[in-house]
């Protein structure tokens, strides 16, 4: 197969005769100067390259403590650390590791990488993308202040109860831990959404999904699955804090709390982010590959397939980090099948690269070097996981060093060798200069060979007997050597990392500005010129295949209608940043909208949360309340559509949409908003079904339910409760019919009965709450209905919060006929709030006769 | 490339909005889903509430109930592949939905492939092993 790439300047741009207005249209899309500028940027570029920087320094603390680590360990019975000391370490190593440095790394590449990648100009949701990174950023600020104070946690990265309960864990150390890493959750579920609906809805024209780069797919999957497996760590974490702080008995086993279902929560969130850490980074060696090969892909259906099975079956292995606690074996066969299915999808892929590098003819680049690399550690890696995966094996080297070689291969091989092979292949783009091959190729072979140096001998360390997780060994037992040998490999390692710096300082102060595509690579965001427009594309190209840059001679659309459209949009609207979502199948024009600009709410809600938090360690309740309150002002605010549109604005946009036939909405997307409303809605669906899952688990070792000696929750009350937010959801679709005919004075009482309904039922669920006859800190059966009550109060506070937004938008006569998202948005989570009402009413007071005593 | 350019045939009809295609790819992956929530939570119950020694038409009564979700759920996925092939062979005269329904129909095809195999291998464990323990 022979590839032509498309003649330099393929892609359309513009020309400078024919643009009016041009100033503004750069204007529009440049962030505000100067340092309030850098505060309030939501553009992809800046906040993509602020999270990958920012995971980057904390993957080199992550290093640093390890290298300690290692040293500690270089000989038998070492006093360079003390046992405290090394167990902060490495619980600091694997959280910095899992949580603040690959998921936000992976999530800076997709928010840096996409959008030009998918042949537009911005992500869909930007001002999300910015509150991400801010929360992130704090959260992770949280957790290593823990430090200062000298409480930093010693629980390890998987934070096992009861060792990190208040019994054991007394000082504040967890709660930096449990509330920190809370926090950055939140980033991680935020960036996900947008990530999600930038691959679904924000394509160019034409990308159709059998076209969409196999890093998109990847990164679609992997925002899925963090929306499942983030969800139920949040839960976990926040009943662990309730645990430490109010006094619940969710992980005591004493009184009724089951210690293990700790364990099944964190595993359940713990063996998919795995697979996220690995999904992305596939994907990124699925798009440099063939272009230091110089070949298409083979079998780009059976990659895009094979994410997206993993993605799958990688939320069916979670009990496979728990072989050893007592399952029953029908269990553990389960998750076994699983655990060797998915060698199937993952397998594919490494087929499917070798088959391309077969038929093709290599670069030795540094970047081809990374994925070189990768493939060899990471096979070995997925090898000792399929060994792993069968029952009495794991039996044999359970919390041994083999596994800790078996993860640091897939890890380390499945995610940092692409992210230095995608540094390496991006950083003229993103960066605009070349990084030096001559120093990239020292890095390589430091790093490779250092690599292996360490982890190959924990295998074998594994067999003879080393447990995890401990500060020393002892000498003549055959593990002196084998640790020497790691030591030296990890200090070869870390001098790896060390040239990387010297190669961008080098090449920072040193190298010329890069070329628009000096690899001749295929996708779009090599497209553009170096330095790359903050907007990326002004007039947008039209997609005919898999590798636009190869196969493309022209970007302007076959058809007429589409290619008026293409030229119209480079022209109007210059005043503010718009952009085009498409259809999610077939990418063609659906909406031309408003994305939303320079905001300074997502740093002042992200602040805000970050003082509740931190408030809540300390225990000053009040001020973490004000800090909420702050918080949810922010977001309310943020969220709100800037009228800046002019009167002349409107009527152009009534021409545009006349004229082309697609929807103009200049006070932001219908489609975003209703898609951010479904996720939304889906995470807390998610959250609540995790709550239900604890309250089976709690319930199925009981032998009584509710537990003897407790008085009997009243029924009435929260029935009552309940049937009013189920009658509240009623009038908000009546609301939407209503707007939909233009009836607003109908649209207004409407909103009114739902707000009623929604206060009436608030009101009866909180007395029905305030007045259960056992407290949260009974027992653990106490501790649940408490939790699950107060969640469905917390969904309906929300509720109404959203239904004065609506009364506040009404009254100002924001909505009609064709403008109306707010209302569809609010039927969605009314509707939301009444099934959760019932459910949860059903299981509290119904639960316990159908199951019996 | 806008929806009044193209042949009849090859519009998606609103409101269908391609749902067929979602279940051609995603339906296989569903019914895997499914099936193994329910598997896990039947293993979960059963042996806490001492169901071991039921039995149904003279076997295990928790194998009985595997080999029930199992033959619920096969069919989807056996509904899922044969979607998928009539999405794989649907003339197009367009090439991009020629090329898009060839995509979708083999990889829903492959995917329902892989998760029958996944099914398969989480139920004949129940037929084999003894439910909730060794000495049970």
């Amino acid at each position: 197969m022979t590839i032509t790439t498309a003649p330099d300047g393929a892609l359309p741009r513009a020309e400078p005769g024919e643009q009016v207005d041009d100033d503004t249209f750069e204007r529009v899309w440049q962030d505000e100067p100067g340092f309030w500028g850098h505060l309030t940027a939501v553009q992809n570029t800046p906040i993509g390259m602020r999270f990958i920087v920012t995971a980057f320094i904390f993957f080199l603390i992550g290093g640093l403590t390890s290298l300690l680590m290692r040293t500690q360990l270089a000989v038998p019975d070492n006093t360079f650390l003390t046992p405290t000391t090394y167990n902060q370490l490495m619980t600091m190593h694997g959280t910095t590791m899992m949580f603040l440095f690959s998921i936000p790394l992976l999530q800076g590449i997709g928010a840096l990488v996409l959008p030009q990648m998918l042949g537009v100009r911005e992500l869909p949701y930007p001002r999300l993308s910015a509150f991400a990174y801010w929360t992130t950023l704090f959260g992770g600020i949280v957790f290593y202040s823990s430090f200062l104070f000298g409480l930093a946690p010693q629980g390890g990265w998987y934070a096992y109860v009861p060792l990190t309960g208040i019994e054991f864990t007394p000082d504040l150390s967890m709660d930096f831990w449990l509330l920190g890493l809370n926090v950055a959750e939140i980033g991680a579920i935020a960036g996900a959404i947008e990530l999600i609906i930038a691959v679904l809805k924000l394509r160019g024209i034409g990308m159709t999904i059998s076209r969409i780069p196999i890093f998109a797919w990847a990164m679609l999957v992997v925002g899925g699955m963090i929306l499942f497996a983030f969800t139920p760590l949040i839960v976990a974490t926040t009943l662990l804090e309730f645990d430490r702080k109010l006094d619940t008995q969710f992980f005591n086993a004493e009184t009724g709390g089951k210690p293990l279902l700790w364990q099944h929560l964190f595993w359940i969130f713990g063996h998919p982010d795995v697979y996220i850490q690995f999904l992305a980074p596939v994907g990124i060696v699925s798009m440099i590959l063939p272009v230091f090969v110089r070949r298409r892909l083979e079998g780009y259906t059976f990659v895009a397939l094979a994410i997206l099975a993993t993605g799958f079956l990688s939320f069916g292995l979670w009990v496979h980090h728990m072989y050893t606690s007592g399952q029953s074996p029908l269990t553990l066969a389960l998750f076994s099948a699983a655990s060797l299915s998915i060698a199937i999808p993952s397998g594919i892929q490494v087929f499917a690269w070798i088959a391309t590098i077969w038929g093709g003819r290599p670069i030795f680049s540094t970047a081809f070097l990374f994925v070189l690399g990768f493939l060899f550690v990471f096979v070995l890696g997925g090898i000792t996981g399929v060994m792993l995966a069968v029952v009495p094996f794991d039996w044999q080297v359970t919390d041994s060093y083999f596994v800790v070689a078996h993860f640091h291969y897939v890890l380390i091989g499945g995610l940092v060798f692409p992210i230095f092979a995608a540094f390496y292949y991006w950083w003229p783009k993103y960066v605009e200069k070349m990084l030096s091959e001559r120093i990239g190729r020292w890095h390589f072979g430091l790093f490779f060979v250092g690599f292996n140096v360490t982890f190959f001998p924990m295998h074998l360390a594994g067999f003879f007997g080393m447990a995890r997780r401990v500060y020393t060994y002892q000498a003549g037992i055959g593990l002196d050597v084998l640790n020497m040998i790691s030591t030296i490999g990890a200090f070869m390692t870390g001098l790896g990392v060390l040239l990387f710096l010297v190669n961008v300082v080098w090449t920072h102060l040193r190298a010329p500005l890069a070329d628009a595509n000096p690899w001749e690579a295929d996708t779009l965001e090599w497209g553009t010129p170096t330095p790359m427009p903050q907007y990326g594309f002004r007039e947008l190209p039209i997609i005919r295949s898999r590798h636009p840059l190869w196969d493309q001679q022209t970007f302007e659309a076959d058809d007429e209608p589409t290619r008026r459209l293409v030229k119209a949009f480079a022209q109007w609207p210059t005043a503010w940043r718009a952009q085009i979502t498409t259809t999610t199948i077939d990418a063609r024009p659906q909406e031309v909208f408003r994305v939303p600009g320079p905001s300074i709410w997502p740093l002042v809600s992200a602040v805000a949360l970050t003082a509740a938090t931190v408030a809540l360690i300390f225990d000053a309740n009040w001020i973490a309340l004000a800090s909420f309150v702050i918080t949810a002002i922010a977001l309310v605010i943020w969220q709100l559509p800037d009228s800046i549109a002019q009167q002349g604005d409107t009527e152009k946009a009534d021409a545009f949409e006349r004229e082309h036939g697609v929807a103009v909405n200049i006070e932001g997307s219908t489609v975003v908003a209703g898609w951010s409303m479904a996720l939304t809605v889906l995470v807390l669906a998610i959250a609540m079904a995790s709550l239900y899952y604890c309250y089976f688990y709690l319930r199925l070792d009981m032998p009584v339910w509710p537990p003897a000696g407790l008085g009997r929750a009243e029924p009435l009350l929260p029935g009552l409760g309940t049937a009013l937010l189920l009658l509240s959801a009623a009038p908000v679709w009546w609301a939407t019919r209503a707007i939909r005919h233009g009836r607003t004075s109908t649209l207004m009482i409407a909103l009114v009965a739902n707000a009623l309904l929604t206060a009436g039922g608030l009101v009866a669920l909180i007395l029905a709450l305030v007045w259960l006859p056992f407290g949260w800190d009974t027992n653990a059966y106490g501790s649940v209905f408490w939790v699950l009550l107060g969640s469905v109060i917390l969904i309906a506070i929300t509720a109404l919060v959203l239904s004065g937004i609506a009364q506040y938008l009404a009254w100002q006569g924001r909505f009609n006929v064709r403008y109306h998202q707010q209302i569809s948005n609010l039927a969605v989570y009314a509707s939301f709030t009444a099934v959760t009402a019932l459910l949860t009413y059903a299981l509290l007071y119904g639960g316990p006769l159908l199951v019996g005593a | 490339m806008s929806a009044q350019s193209l042949p009849e045939e090859d519009r998606v009809r609103p409101g269908a909005g391609g749902r067929h295609l979602w279940f051609a790819l995603l339906g296989s992956a569903a019914a895997w889903s499914v099936h193994f929530l329910a598997l896990y939570l039947l293993h979960e119950v059963a042996c806490r509430s001492g169901w071991q020694n039921t039995t149904f038409v003279g076997i295990n009564g928790i194998a009985a109930a595997v080999l029930l979700i199992t033959l619920l759920a096969l069919p989807v996925v056996a509904a899922s592949a044969l979607v998928a092939r009539r999405v794989a062979r649907a003339a197009a005269q367009d090439a991009a939905i020629a090329e898009r329904n060839t995509h979708l129909g083999r990889a829903g095809m492959i995917l329902s492939a892989i998760f029958a195999l996944a099914i398969v291998f989480a139920t004949i464990p129940a037929l084999v092993l003894p439910p909730c323990g060794y000495g049970s």
